[in-house]
């Protein structure tokens, strides 16, 4: 730390720095807490209670309608037997195998096509992102129109270019894609984060790049992606949070089907607490979930320090 | 601490007058119905210096948001319920059984659902499945479909109705050469591949669908499989019927099926009545296609009392007024049916019902007298977790109506394994 | 001296739309650079419209005609009743009302809540820092359905349900915004520390830091939290689902939802009434996204 304006002259030599730092550890000690408070607040109130309740109720059969009863891990034996439970989260694990790198890829891809400031992108800027604003009810009638194996807008286009048609969601084998693919349509959000973090790419560097002769692709794997490595790592962090969670689309669309190879995890465990009235069991579900997500989140960000740069972070 | 969670039961009045308390009533449906219930529910609850509200809630999100309610113990007065959860909530003691009760001493007995031998709750009203077609269509192309259970196809007369009334771009019909499925123009038939069209056609070859302790569903019983593979063969071989996906195209709906001329003849419940009489279609109805005896299903989602609530009286009333023809224009409009019996038997009671222009000239043979002679009734209230057990039912046999399968025997024996493990058992319903 | 050093970012034009950088002789592989360009983007915007196209198409159509094989792309006749009669069906100025006071609630606490915090996990030492934020980002991980009753049942012993404290109020504590603290924090670790020093240099707090540095320089990011934000009131479905009973509070996601039944839907009015909902968001993006690119420059403190 370099030497404060504010620093007075009281004391001996020695302990001069160390008093200024403790200070400035209190300061920000007490700022720190401050700026955090509501947010800590928030977080203790309307997310941890409720999870510590959910945490309780999967150690409990509360069925809806019925007094709950302490069970312990009774669930999780239930769970470790149930064939659906597997079924779930193979169908969720691919899904998010095929939806999270693909979705990053697309986005990416684009947000470098629409970085650039003049009106025609502005237009492109604008029609990529109304994907995202359109309300899940209406997106469903969309989507299983553009699916449909017969009129759909899909099948039209593939037979049009004299190429076999596809079942789509109605397939066992082909509806997990269909599904990454609709997500990957309202990836608006994704595109729109990497937009700003290539807006905040500082040019000095590109035209250092540049005066040491490096191509655009050069360019872009030395200068771009370090710079906007933080936010390449939160997509990747909360794709694959929100991938494990997709529910949306079995919801509205698919409802699991065809035999369940939509079933995605939190469909499953929604309809066990909803339709089957078993919180317990629900809850169970949830937290094994958690821990899978909290796993894998810890994995990539203990991976990540390889890869991610922080310009503005003083470790 | 868990106890205690149910136990804060503050009925918050939404802003209740002086004088009267609220009493809510929820339902799902949308346009006629959801009008309808409303004007009998604030009508109704006005006579009784209530306060009536009528929550209308989408179906998709029924369960949720009454199951929220019911965990935090602020369940409505009275309201719609879904066969499965009606049943579970008997089961719990969450619902007031309608048995012994003034005003349901006469509705049929399929409309009453028992889940313990003293115990049962009625339904909205009755639904069954019919066969309804484009008079047009059926006259131009030489078919007249059975008005009678009597006349009642068996399959391969079905077949051959259905092939004079499937063309494709080129006007060839499926029996002929050079007929080109990828281009067929209108559809013979659709409707076979829905559950309840199943359970009428497999007990109409004497087979049920589960078994009657309910751990089981018969499916993989081989003539319960040769029912499959002609329901698929209509698809695949015979070309007539189109496929679920297909069939959806429309949104589900077969008055848009119909009337846009994609499908000739179309199996659905009785509510599709609704939408025709409000079409330009010239529409008929006949019964269902035969093995043995002729069947139709019965159906139709619960009403249910909650016991919580302070004014089981006035829902009991309420109950048997949304079941009066003549308070509720839903019954005349085609969406319902009375669940009173002497409106199938008395002609002064059926013409409270049966409206003409709605109504078409076959309906009295061809819907109203099957229900009470020729029905079985739709296991959704016997079996135990139905909501589960019918839509992996559903899924599942959606591939086998998807794509042309060879191993259609594996596959639903497979698929009766896995229902198997689904199921739960069963209330002491009456189901024939 | 006053601190106020003038900070803008960059403006988003890469070197080679600069004249004196382009090298001769490049220039038809520049060109065939860029048509790729225009054509993936072309394809792309085709791919993303087309949906909307079908749903504006859909929502001037009959219903037999909305459905019909193959497609028709052209209402004929052309139904604006359906506008009209989605409409009156329902009242979607009052829902439209009720959805803006919610989001009128929710935007500005989300904005100060998550960029308050987002500040201190990335700009401030302090003890229990990382801790608490991955405690907080675990918040992001557990699926909601099984929270939502146990939060429901919480409101309700309060005495809040059917009214709007349980949609507002916790956007005011950031609940629910571990996405956007998490994203907010991403982005301030992209300023350089000095800029922050330079403010403690001169005497400032913390405080400072906050107000005149680092939210200026991040106006698109907090942009962009206004706008998840706002999408995500508009739609939402399941928490005015849940906790709303008088219909008279209802939102307009909710006006939606009742175009749907169980035996049949009113697929016109669904499709009329979804491009009116849609388009006061979109109005709204097209303002914003200009916000988000055109940012401000940077001009290099660094030296």
């Amino acid at each position: 730390m370099s030497a404060s304006a504010t620093d007075q002259a009281a004391g001996p030599k020695a302990a001069r720095p160390h008093k200024r730092r403790n200070r400035m550890k209190v300061s920000q000690q007490r700022w720190g807490m401050f700026f955090a408070a509501a947010a800590v607040i928030g977080f203790f109130v309307f997310t941890l209670l409720p999870m510590v309740a959910s945490a309780v109720i999967g150690l409990t059969n509360w069925t809806i309608g019925t007094t709950p009863r302490f069970i312990g891990l009774d669930n999780f034996r239930a769970i470790a037997v149930d064939p659906l439970f597997w079924k779930s989260f193979r169908v969720t694990t691919t899904y998010a195998v095929f939806a999270v790198p693909g979705g990053l890829l697309v986005a990416f891809v684009t947000a470098s096509l629409l970085n650039r400031v003049n009106r025609t992108r502005g237009f492109f800027r604008t029609v990529y992102y109304l994907p995202v604003l359109v309300p899940p009810v209406a997106s469903a009638v969309i989507w299983l129109w553009i699916f449909n194996p017969d009129s759909g807008l899909l099948n039209a286009v593939l037979s049009a270019l004299h190429l076999p048609t596809l079942l789509w969601v109605y397939g066992e084998s082909t509806a997990v894609p269909s599904i990454a693919l609709m997500t990957i349509w309202g990836f608006g959000n994704m595109t729109l984060i990497f937009l700003a973090a290539l807006q905040g790419v500082s040019r000095d560097l590109y035209e250092a790049a540049e005066c040491d002769g490096a191509n655009p692709l050069r360019r872009m794997w030395h200068v771009t992606v370090p710079s906007i490595s933080p936010v390449i790592l939160f997509n990747l962090v909360t794709g694959m949070i929100a991938a494990f969670q997709i529910f949306d689309a079995a919801y509205v669309m698919t409802q699991g089907g065809p035999n369940n190879a939509t079933l995605f995890y939190v469909y499953y465990l929604y309809r066990k607490a909803f339709t089957e009235a078993q919180l317990g069991y629900a809850s169970a579900l949830a937290w094994i979930l958690f821990v899978v997500i909290v796993l894998i989140t810890i994995v990539i960000l203990r991976t990540s320090r390889g890869w991610v740069f922080y310009e503005g972070e003083r470790r | 601490m868990l106890s205690g969670c149910s136990n804060f039961t503050n009925k918050a009045s939404s802003g209740g007058s002086s004088g009267g308390g609220t009493f809510t009533f929820t339902s799902w449906g949308t346009g006629a119905e959801k009008e309808a219930v409303t004007a009998v529910v604030n009508s109704f609850c006005s006579s009784k210096s209530l306060k009536g509200v009528s929550q209308n809630i989408p179906y998709d999100s029924y369960e949720t948001k009454l199951n929220t309610l019911l965990a935090a113990s602020n369940a409505p007065d009275a309201g719609y319920l879904t066969e499965a959860m009606a049943m579970r909530l008997g089961e719990q003691g969450k619902v007031a059984s309608i048995l012994g009760e003034k005003g349901f001493e006469n509705f049929l007995p399929q409309t009453i659902h028992h889940w313990a031998n003293d115990k049962a709750v009625s339904q909205t009203a009755v639904e069954v499945e019919c066969l309804w077609f484009d008079q047009d269509a059926t006259e131009k192309a030489g078919v007249t479909p059975p008005a009678t259970t009597d006349g009642a196809w068996n399959w391969d007369a079905m077949i051959q109705a259905a092939d004079k009334l499937t063309v494709d771009d080129n006007g060839r019909h499926p029996s002929e050469s050079g007929f080109d499925a990828a281009k067929t123009k209108r559809y013979g038939i659709a409707g076979l591949t829905g559950l309840p069209t199943l359970v009428a056609l497999l007990k109409s070859k004497g087979i049920d669908m589960f078994d009657d302790a309910g751990t089981k569903t018969n499916l993989d019983d081989p003539a319960a499989i040769a029912v499959i593979q002609d329901v698929a063969d209509l698809i695949f071989e015979h070309r007539v019927s189109p496929t679920p996906a297909q069939a959806t195209t429309y949104g589900g709906s077969t008055a848009l099926l119909l009337a846009s001329q994609r499908v000739a003849m179309a199996i659905d419940g009785q509510w599709a009545l609704l939408d025709l009489s409000q079409s330009k279609l010239k529409y008929n109805v006949g019964v269902l296609p035969r093995y043995d005896k002729p069947l139709t299903t019965l159906l139709g989602g619960a009403n249910g009392i909650f016991i919580s609530t302070p004014y089981k009286d006035v829902a009991l009333e309420l109950l048997v007024q949304l079941a009066d023809p003549s308070q509720v224009p839903l019954y005349s409009n085609g969406l319902w049916m009375p669940m009173d019996r002497k409106y199938y038997t008395d002609e002064t009671a059926m013409s409270k019902w049966l409206k003409e222009g709605v109504h078409p000239s076959n309906y009295k043979t061809a819907v109203v007298a099957p229900t009470l002679s020729n029905s079985v009734v739709m296991p959704a209230y016997k079996i135990k977790n139905f909501s589960i057990v019918s839509t992996t039912l559903t899924n599942g046999l959606t591939p086998v109506f998807s794509e042309k399968r060879s191993d259609v025997t594996q596959y639903v024996t497979k698929l009766a394994d896995q229902v198997k493990q689904q199921m739960q058992g069963a209330y002491p319903d009456i189901v024939s | 001296m006053s601190g106020t050093v003038k900070l803008r970012r960059n403006p988003a034009t890469p070197p080679d739309e600069r004249p004196a950088l382009r090298r001769r002789g490049r220039s038809i592989s520049e060109y065939a650079g860029r048509l790729v360009v225009g054509v993936l983007l072309v394809l792309g915007a085709v791919f993303a419209l087309m949906p909307f196209a079908w749903l504006i198409r859909s929502s001037l159509m009959t219903q037999d005609q909305m459905f019909m094989v193959p497609l028709q792309w052209l209402p004929r006749p052309f139904v604006w009743s359906n506008f009209s009669g989605a409409m009156t069906s329902a009242p979607f100025l009052l829902y439209l009302g009720n959805t803006l006071q919610i989001l009128l609630l929710v935007v500005p606490g989300m904005l100060i809540s998550c960029s308050a915090a987002a500040f201190a996990f990335s700009r401030l030492q302090w003890r229990g820092r990382n801790a608490l934020f991955m405690l907080l980002m675990t918040g992001m991980m557990l699926p909601y359905a099984v929270t939502l009753i146990p939060t429901f049942i919480g409101w309700q012993a309060l005495g809040f349900v059917n009214t709007y404290i349980p949609l507002t109020l916790p956007a005011w504590f950031a609940a629910g915004g571990a996405f956007n603290i998490f994203m907010l924090r991403q982005f301030f670790l992209t300023i350089p520390r000095e800029l922050d020093d330079a403010v403690y240099i001169d005497g400032g707090s913390p405080w400072t830091v906050y107000w005149r540095v680092i939210l200026p320089l991040n106006k698109g990011p907090l942009i962009l939290v206004a706008v998840f934000g706002t999408t995500s009131v508009w739609n939402d479905l399941l928490n005015p689902l849940i906790y709303l009973a008088d219909p008279n509070k209802f939102t307009l996601s909710l006006g939606l939802a009742a175009f749907r039944g169980l035996y049949n839907s009113q697929w016109g009015y669904l499709m009329a009434a979804s491009v009116l909902v849609i388009s006061p968001l979109i109005v709204l993006f097209i303002f914003a996204q200009r916000y988000i690119v055109e940012g401000i420059a940077f001009t290099g403190v660094k030296g």
